[in-house]
């Protein structure tokens, strides 16, 4: 538990959130998420929600500027695994994150961004 | 809840021959010396004023023994103060069981209230103690009534929520694809019940599809279509899309008309056309 974790699979990242984010966080994983997409060379990234419980808006924002800033750089997101009550909560904020991809966990999620990257020329 | 069990038998109380002269006129010692006397007496003033088919005869004899029972106990700690715990659960049980075999409100006021007739017609002598017994009964009666009204309103709630369940049903229609037939109309608890039961199946099953069959649901207003568009959006987010099907040409009338916009939503009027399209998603498809 504790600080979001990045793992590289493939050609892609894995970052795993384990629970909501603070401000302390953000800045944190958003540098360290881009560093490591420019070292590896990552076309995508799976953002795993499985183990967040709870969430607030502050988080959706936060994620929500992730994504948009790892795009920039080149690599598509897609959020993967959210809880039914995370899912209702940010729906219930307002914030159903469009144009965001989403996957039912983290499998189908590579197997998504597979799909969107297609074959390392 | 207390149970009603046991053997209270009225022969127990039965005391024995010399005292049997012996009765003062009170009502209190009605109630000790000639309790079967009392017991016969109140249950043939039950049979003329309570006739029911509800309740077996038997159990209208037990439960007026138990309350003799605790009748006396109370004359004889404090008729006075407020009901004892012992009675209060007594009286609890036996608005429960009067509210599950159907009997009224007053039926069930009738069945305490009367043993103060009882009582008055037997013991015509002993004012004051008729004056207590009667408040230890009517404090009786109330709490009865009480108890009644909330064994009847958590029945009610209950059952509410059984109807709730019911009402929506998510059936897993293929592997990864989930049907939900929603029947009758859409207001907000229903919604969150079904947005609720939906997205916890869509996870345990894993599901990437969700069909929301809307042939059943006879109207669609604003209110409806905002219920539909957020159940729909918490489902992207958690990876499924769902696609609305049983969209009738009166329903897709009066959804332009309102300005409706669920663009984004696959819709169609056939379950079949719809489950083409997610069968067509996942690489699937039908031959003959």
């Amino acid at each position: 538990m504790g600080a979001p974790s990045i793992l590289s699979v493939d050609q892609f990242l894995l970052v795993t959130l384990h629970q909501e984010l603070n401000d302390t966080d953000v800045e944190p994983l958003q540098t360290e998420v881009g560093a490591r997409v420019v070292a590896t060379g990552a076309r995508g990234v799976v953002l795993d929600l499985s183990g967040v419980a709870v969430i607030d808006s502050y988080t959706g924002r936060a994620i929500a500027g992730l994504v948009q800033a790892t795009g920039l750089l080149g690599a598509q997101t897609i959020v993967a695994g959210m809880r039914p009550e995370v899912a209702i909560t940010l729906v219930e904020l307002g914030m159903t994150l469009p144009g965001i991809p989403t996957a039912r966990d983290v499998n189908l999620g590579f197997a998504a961004l597979r799909e969107r990257t297609g074959p390392r020329l | 809840m207390t149970e009603i069990a046991g053997d209270a038998s009225v022969a127990d109380r039965d005391v024995p021959a010399a005292t049997l002269l012996a009765w003062d006129g009170s009502v209190r010692n009605l109630i000790r010396h000639r309790r079967q006397a009392v017991h016969t007496a109140w249950l043939d003033y039950l049979r003329r004023e309570l006739p029911t088919t509800r309740i077996q005869p038997q159990m209208i004899t037990d439960l007026s023994v138990r309350l003799l029972d605790e009748l006396e106990t109370a004359l004889d700690k404090d008729p006075a103060g407020a009901l004892q715990p012992t009675l209060r659960n007594l009286l609890s049980a036996i608005s429960a069981r009067f509210v599950e075999r159907g009997m009224t409100p007053s039926q069930t006021a009738t069945f305490v209230f009367s043993l103060k007739h009882v009582l008055s017609d037997m013991a015509p002598d002993d004012p004051a103690g008729r004056q207590t017994v009667h408040k230890v009964i009517d404090a009786m009666g109330l709490f009865s009534m009480d108890a009644f009204i909330q064994r009847r309103e958590q029945i009610i709630a209950a059952q509410g929520q059984e109807l709730l369940e019911l009402s929506v049903p998510v059936v897993p229609l293929w592997e990864g694809i989930l049907s939900l037939p929603i029947i009758g109309t859409l207001d907000s608890s229903r919604a969150q019940a079904i947005t609720e039961k939906l997205l916890t199946e869509i996870a345990r099953t894993n599901s990437r599809f969700a069909m929301l069959d809307i042939s059943g649901v006879p109207a669609v207003d604003t209110q409806t279509a905002q219920h539909l568009a957020k159940t729909v959006a918490a489902a992207r987010l958690m990876g499924a899309e769902c696609v609305i099907t049983g969209i009738r040409p009166a329903i897709a009338q009066v959804m332009v008309t309102l300005g409706i916009d669920i663009s984004g939503i696959e819709t169609y009027f056939s379950l079949a056309e719809g489950l083409r399209y997610c069968f067509g998603k996942l690489g699937l498809s039908v031959r003959a």
